[in-house]
C-alpha cells in the first residue's frame, strides 16, 4: 500500500514539474497530408528551422514538438521524400498548443515519386531496432511473382525466411509462422491468405504504409510472440472521386476512393478469374481455387463535432473455395471477417493523443471430404476486441503511453488426424491486459522506451505468475549523427496457436484454436542490439544480431493415435544470426544488400532438430532504377542456403489393406514401397537462388492514367528443388521461369 | 574484351547453377519388418518378415531384391500355448517389382476368441528378435441397435442404415453381401454380391463406393445401390428365374486398437494439395516395424421381402422369409 502512494505521488510531483515548465513554453502540432488526396504522411520529417529541433510523423501523419520557446514565430520546414518541401510560419503561445494542417504536393519530377520512408532523419533517437517500415510505392518496384503481394515481400528483408516459392507464409528470426501477428488497422487477421496459403489477401491498394517489427517491439504489442506486421491503409481521396481497375493472370480488382462530408472513403475489391497461373505454383497440379476479397474504410473527422478527432469504419472480408468438380474430391473453404470501429483524439491544448477502438475478426475454415477419404475439419475463430490507447507528450519530449484491451476470444475446432483420431475443441475466454510505458526522447542523442503489458486476465486457465508482466526496453543511443547504437530486450506472451504439421510444406488447413489447459502459454524472450552507419545522405548500413528463446511453443503431437491423446506437446525454440543491411539511394538509382546468418532450433520431447526454415545464409541483392519517362526497372538476386530435410535410411515394403473387404489373401501382396526416416531434418536441400526482374511503364492518355508493369520470375529457371516425392522418388521443383504481366488504369 | 569474359563466365555458372542433385539417403540402416494381422475367422494365420532395402537412385521400386527373411523361429502364444509358424510361399501375382514367390509364415491351428491376448515372436536368422502383443477385438458386448432388418420395396426412408455399439479406439469395417444361388452355374455353392454404399458420378463415370475401415460405428447403404447390386447379380441374363436370393448379411469387422491406428496411419487421407513431406509411421513391433493386429467378425442379417426380390424376376430363396 505503501509502495503505491509513494508512486502516485511521484507521477503528481513529475506532471506538476512538467506544468510548471510549460508556462515559458508552448507546443507545435500538426499533421502531414497529401494536397492532391489527403492521405496521411506517415514518416515526414519537420523542422523548426531556427532551433534545429524537428520530429517525425507517425502512422497517422501528426507531429509534435514540445518545448519551443514561446512568443516567437518560427519557420517550420516540413518535407517528405517524393513531395515538395514547405516551409510556414507558425506562432508559438505559452503553454499553448498551436496546430497546423501542412499539406504538401507531390513533386512535378517522375524522379521522386519513390517514397522513402522509414529515414526518420528528424529524430536521431528514435527507439526502432527491428522495425522496418515499407511504403506500397516500394513493393510496386518488386518483381511480382503475379501481381504486388504484401507478405511475399517481406521475405526480401533480412531475417525473414519462407519454405519455398509456393507459400506466403514467413518466419521471422527462428520463429514459426503462427507467431505473426498481422494487424490491419490494428485488428488481427487470422488468416490473410489466398489459394492455399499462395498469396496475401490482403490488397496493398489498400495499405497507406507497413509497419513491420521484427522482434524486440515495445508494449503496446501483445499476442504474438515473433513478429508484428501492422498495415496501415489509406483514408481514401479528400479531394475528388477517383478510381482504379487493374488485372493480372490471377485477378481483376477495383478501388473507387472519393470525398464525403468531413470524410472521406475508399473501397477495394479483388476476385479471382482464373487459376491457370497456379499451376506453374503447383507442379502443374491444377487448383480450382476462386477467391474475393473487400475491403472498405470510412473516416470522419468534422471539426464543429469534435476538433482535432477521427472515426473511422474498416471492413475487410474474404473468402476462398476449392470446389472440385468430382464428389471424390474434398472441398475446401475459408473466410475472414473483420470491422474495426476506431475514434482518435488529440485533446485541445494538451498534448494528450487517444485511440479507442471495437473490432470483431472472425475467421472460418472448413474442408468437407465429400466422398474422398480426407477427414472432415471446421475451425472457427472469432475475436471481440475493445482497447484505448493514450499518449501523452512531456514538453520534455519524452512520452507516456497507457494502454488496455479486453478481448473476447471464442474457438471451434473439429478434426480427425492422420491416425484417425478425432478433436473436438470448443474453447472460449477474456484477456484483459494493460500496458504502461515510457519513452525517454529528452535527450537528441539518446531515446529509451521502457514499458511492460501487464496480464491481470488470460485466456488460458493454466497462465501463471510467470505470464502476468511483459516487460520490454529499447534503447537508442547516437554518439555520432552518422552512427546509432540500438538494443532491445522483451518477454513475449502467445496464448493463441494453430494446429500446424510441421512435416506439411503446403497446408491447407491450419486452424486457430486457444492454448489448451494441459499447456502453459507460450513464452518468449528477445535480445538485440545493432548498428546504423548513415555514411552519406545516400549510404547507409546497419547491422542487428538477435538472440531467441522460447518455452512452451504448443506443437502439434505427432503420436496422437488415439482420440483421447492429447493434440500438442510443449516445445522450445532457440534461434540467433546476424543481419546486415546496405542501402544506396542516388537517383535515378537505389541499391539494395542484405546478408543474414542465422541458426534455428526446435527442441520437442527432448528431440532437438532445426525447423524446416531453418536457413544458415540469405543473401538479397536488389536494384531498383528509375530510367525517367514513366519507366521503372528492377533487379532482384535472392539467394538461401538450403532448408533441413529428414534424410531416408531405407525403404521397407509396407503392409496397406485398403481393400480388406474383397481381397481373400490381401496379406501376400498388398505392400508399397515406404521411407525410413532418419532422424528429423538432419539433411540439407541445395542451396536456392532466383533472379527476377521487373519493368513497368506509366503513362497518361487524356484523364485515365495507365500503369503497365512486367516481371519476370527466376530469370535463369534455376531448379529450386521444393520437395521430393519419397514413393516414387519424383523431384517437384519450385517456380520456374515465370513471366507475369500487370495493367492498371487510373482515373 | 574483358566484359565480354567476365558476361560468359556468369552466363556459365547461371546455366551451370541451374540444378543440383539432391541425395535424399543418408546412411543405409537395415531394419526388420513383421506383418501380421490375426483372424478370428479362420485358424489359418500368415506372417510375413522382411529387411528395409536401398535403391542407387531415388524411386524405391527400383528394387528388384525380394526383401523377404527366411529361415525365421517364428511362434505364437495364445491361451498359454504356443503355436509354431512354417514357413512356406506361394505364387507372385504381379512380378514388376520381385520374380519370386511371395515369402510368408503360416500356422493352421490357430482359431483365437475373441478377448484374448496373442503375443508373437519372431528370432530372425541374424539373432534379432521382434516381439509384439495383440489383444482380439471383443465382439460378445457388441448390439446392432436401431439397424434396418427387412429389405423391401416399400423403403420410406430410401436407405438401409446399420448401427453398433461403438468401443474406443477400434475401428470397424462394414461390408454388406448379398447371398444367392446362380442355378446356372450348377455348382450348388452360395455366391455373394458386395453392396457398395452408393454410387458416384465421377467425370462422367459412375463408380460404386464401398465402406472404407472407419471409427463410425454406423453404416448406411443407399436403397438404389442395393437395387443396383440386386440387378447386377444376374447382369445380362434374360432368365432371371436362373438366381434364387437368400439372404443379406453384413459382415462386421473389428480391427484391435493397433491394427485400428495402423490402418489410419497408412491411409493418411490427405486431400489433393496438402503435401507431407515426412510420412506418419505407426509400428507396435518391438525391435523393429511394421503391424500385429487382429479382427474379429461379427455378422448381421438382413432379410428381403419376397416381394422386393420377385420384383428383380429372381426366386426368394429358403432362408430369406
Amino acid at each position: 500500500m505503501k509502495l503505491k502512494i509513494i508512486f502516485i505521488n511521484l507521477v503528481i510531483i513529475f506532471l506538476i514539474a512538467h506544468s510548471i515548465n510549460a508556462q515559458n513554453i508552448g507546443t507545435i502540432r500538426g499533421i502531414i497530408t497529401d494536397s492532391t488526396n489527403g492521405e496521411a504522411l506517415a514518416y515526414g520529417n519537420v523542422l523548426v528551422k531556427e532551433l534545429g529541433k524537428g520530429a517525425s510523423t507517425d502512422t497517422r501523419g501528426y507531429f509534435l514538438l514540445p518545448s519551443i520557446p514561446a512568443g516567437n514565430t518560427y519557420t517550420l520546414v516540413a518535407t517528405y521524400v517524393g513531395y515538395n518541401a514547405k516551409e510556414l510560419k507558425v506562432s508559438v503561445t505559452p503553454g499553448k498548443i498551436t496546430h497546423v494542417d501542412i499539406l504538401l504536393s507531390p513533386s512535378a519530377l517522375q524522379l521522386q515519386t519513390v517514397e522513402k520512408i522509414g529515414y526518420r532523419i528528424a529524430e536521431e533517437n528514435a527507439t526502432d531496432i527491428g522495425l522496418q517500415r515499407i511504403s506500397v510505392k516500394n513493393l510496386d518496384m518488386l518483381p511480382k511473382g503475379v501481381e504486388t503481394d504484401v507478405f511475399r515481400s517481406l521475405q526480401y528483408i533480412p531475417g525473414v525466411r519462407s519454405t519455398g516459392d509456393v507459400s506466403a507464409r514467413y518466419y521471422v528470426r527462428g520463429g514459426s509462422s503462427n507467431q505473426n501477428l498481422v494487424l490491419l488497422e490494428g485488428v488481427p487477421i487470422y488468416n490473410p491468405f489466398h489459394a492455399l496459403g499462395m498469396f496475401s489477401a490482403i490488397d496493398p491498394e489498400l495499405i497507406n504504409n507497413i509497419e513491420f517489427h521484427k522482434g524486440g517491439f515495445s508494449a503496446e504489442y501483445g499476442g504474438r510472440i515473433s513478429s508484428v506486421l501492422n498495415l496501415i491503409t489509406k483514408d481514401g481521396n479528400k479531394n475528388q472521386f477517383s478510381g482504379k481497375a487493374s488485372f493480372s493472370q490471377l485477378t481483376g480488382k477495383a478501388l473507387v476512393e472519393g470525398p464525403i462530408p468531413y470524410g472521406s472513403f475508399i473501397l477495394t475489391g479483388r476476385k479471382s478469374y482464373s487459376s491457370e497461373v497456379l499451376k506453374k505454383f503447383l507442379n502443374d497440379q491444377n487448383a480450382p481455387v476462386e477467391f474475393y476479397d473487400v475491403s472498405f474504410k470510412l473516416n470522419y473527422s468534422n471539426p464543429e463535432f469534435m476538433p482535432i478527432s477521427k472515426f473511422t469504419v474498416t471492413g475487410f472480408l474474404s473468402n476462398d473455395k476449392l470446389d472440385n468438380d468430382s464428389p471424390t474430391q474434398e472441398d475446401f473453404e475459408w473466410s475472414n471477417n473483420l470491422f474495426g470501429f476506431k475514434w482518435f483524439q488529440a485533446v485541445d491544448d494538451s498534448p494528450l493523443f487517444l485511440d479507442i477502438g471495437v473490432s470483431l475478426s472472425n475467421f472460418t475454415g472448413k474442408v468437407s471430404p465429400n466422398e474422398s477419404q480426407s477427414k472432415e475439419k471446421n475451425n472457427e475463430l472469432s475475436d471481440v476486441s475493445v482497447d484505448m490507447n493514450f499518449t501523452y507528450v512531456f514538453d520534455s519530449k519524452d512520452e507516456l503511453g497507457l494502454g488496455l484491451k479486453i478481448k473476447e476470444i471464442r474457438t471451434d475446432l473439429f478434426l480427425e488426424n492422420n491416425f484417425g483420431a478425432k478433436s473436438d475443441i470448443g474453447s472460449s475466454g477474456t484477456i484483459f491486459s494493460l500496458f504502461a510505458k515510457y519513452k525517454f526522447l529528452s535527450t537528441e542523442n539518446f531515446g529509451v522506451d521502457i514499458g511492460t503489458r501487464i496480464n491481470p486476465i488470460h485466456l488460458t486457465k493454466s497462465a501463471t505468475g510467470n505470464h502476468f508482466l511483459e516487460p520490454r526496453l529499447s534503447v537508442t543511443y547516437r554518439p555520432f549523427p552518422a552512427l546509432a547504437i540500438k538494443a532491445a530486450v522483451g518477454k513475449y506472451i502467445q496464448e493463441l496457436t494453430t494446429l500446424s504439421d510441421e512435416t506439411e510444406i503446403i497446408s491447407l488447413f491450419e486452424p486457430w484454436i486457444i492454448t489448451p489447459d494441459y499447456l502453459e502459454p507460450a513464452v518468449s524472450n528477445h535480445y538485440m542490439a545493432g548498428l546504423e552507419f548513415n555514411f552519406t545522405e545516400n549510404i547507409s548500413f546497419e547491422t542487428e544480431a538477435y538472440y531467441k528463446i522460447a518455452h512452451n511453443i504448443p506443437t502439434l503431437n505427432d503420436k496422437k493415435f488415439y482420440s483421447a491423446d492429447p493434440d500438442l506437446v510443449a516445445g522450445s525454440q532457440e534461434s540467433y544470426g546476424f543481419e546486415f543491411l546496405f542501402r544506396f539511394y542516388q537517383e535515378p538509382v537505389n541499391f539494395t544488400a542484405s546478408y543474414a546468418l542465422s541458426y534455428a532450433y526446435k527442441k520437442v520431447e527432448d528431440w532437438l532438430y532445426y525447423p524446416r526454415y531453418d536457413s544458415r545464409n540469405a543473401l538479397n541483392l536488389s536494384l531498383e532504377c528509375n530510367i525517367g519517362s514513366g519507366w521503372q526497372a528492377s533487379v532482384v538476386w535472392l539467394y538461401n542456403s538450403g532448408l533441413p530435410f529428414t534424410q531416408s535410411i531405407g525403404y521397407y515394403d509396407k503392409f496397406y489393406f485398403d481393400e480388406l473387404y474383397s481381397s481373400k489373401d490381401y496379406i501376400y501382396e498388398s505392400y508399397k514401397p515406404y521411407a525410413l526416416l532418419r532422424d528429423i531434418n538432419l539433411g540439407r536441400m541445395p542451396d536456392y537462388h532466383r533472379l527476377d526482374i521487373n519493368l513497368s511503364k506509366k503513362f497518361d492518355l487524356s484523364f485515365i492514367s495507365f500503369s503497365l508493369d512486367f516481371s519476370i520470375i527466376n530469370v535463369y529457371d534455376r531448379k529450386n528443388i521444393f520437395y521430393f516425392k519419397r514413393d516414387t522418388g519424383e523431384r517437384v521443383n519450385m517456380l520456374p521461369f515465370l513471366p507475369t504481366a500487370t495493367v492498371k488504369v487510373e482515373i | 574484351m574483358k566484359l565480354k569474359i567476365l558476361l560468359l563466365g556468369l552466363i556459365l555458372i547461371l546455366v551451370y547453377s541451374c540444378e543440383e542433385d539432391l541425395n535424399p539417403n543418408a546412411e543405409f540402416l537395415e531394419r526388420n519388418v513383421l506383418t501380421c494381422v490375426v483372424r478370428s475367422d479362420t485358424n489359418y494365420q500368415v506372417l510375413t518378415l522382411t529387411r528395409s532395402y536401398q535403391v542407387e537412385g531415388l524411386d524405391p521400386n527400383e528394387n528388384k531384391i525380394d526383401p523377404a527373411i527366411k529361415n525365421a523361429d517364428v511362434k505364437m502364444w495364445y491361451n498359454n500355448k504356443a503355436f509354431q509358424f512354417k514357413d512356406s510361399s506361394v505364387a507372385r501375382i504381379n512380378n514388376e517389382r520381385y520374380n519370386t514367390p511371395v515369402s510368408f509364415y503360416y500356422n493352421n491351428e490357430m482359431k483365437p476368441t475373441p478377448g484374448k491376448d496373442i503375443e508373437v515372436e519372431a528370432l530372425l536368422p541374424n539373432g534379432l528378435l521382434l516381439r509384439s502383443v495383440t489383444t482380439v477385438p471383443k465382439t460378445n458386448s457388441l448390439y446392432f441397435t436401431g439397424s434396418n432388418r427387412i429389405i423391401s420395396l416399400d423403403n420410406k426412408f430410401g436407405h438401409i442404415e446399420i448401427t453398433w455399439t461403438k468401443f474406443t479406439n477400434l475401428y470397424y469395417h462394414p461390408v454388406l453381401s448379398i447371398k444367392y444361388y446362380d442355378n446356372n452355374l450348377g455348382d450348388n455353392q452360395i455366391k455373394v454380391k458386395v453392396v457398395p454404399i452408393k454410387y458416384i458420378t465421377s467425370q462422367g463415370v459412375e463408380k460404386p463406393f464401398y465402406p472404407i475401415p472407419s471409427e463410425q460405428n454406423t453404416v448406411t447403404f443407399d436403397q438404389t445401390a442395393c437395387d443396383r447390386a440386386m440387378r447386377e447379380i444376374s447382369g445380362d441374363n434374360p432368365v432371371k428365374s436362373d438366381y434364387s436370393i437368400l439372404d443379406a448379411e453384413l459382415k462386421l469387422m473389428v480391427f484391435d486398437e493397433n491394427l485400428s491406428a495402423y490402418y489410419s496411419s497408412v491411409g493418411t487421407f490427405l486431400d489433393g494439395f496438402t503435401i507431407k513431406v515426412d510420412q506418419p509411421d505407426f509400428t507396435n513391433i518391438n525391435g523393429g516395424f511394421g503391424i500385429f493386429g487382429s479382427y474379429s467378425i461379427k455378422y448381421y442379417k438382413l432379410n428381403f421381402t419376397e416381394e422386393y426380390v420377385q420384383s428383380f424376376g429372381y426366386v426368394a430363396g429358403i432362408t430369406g422369409f
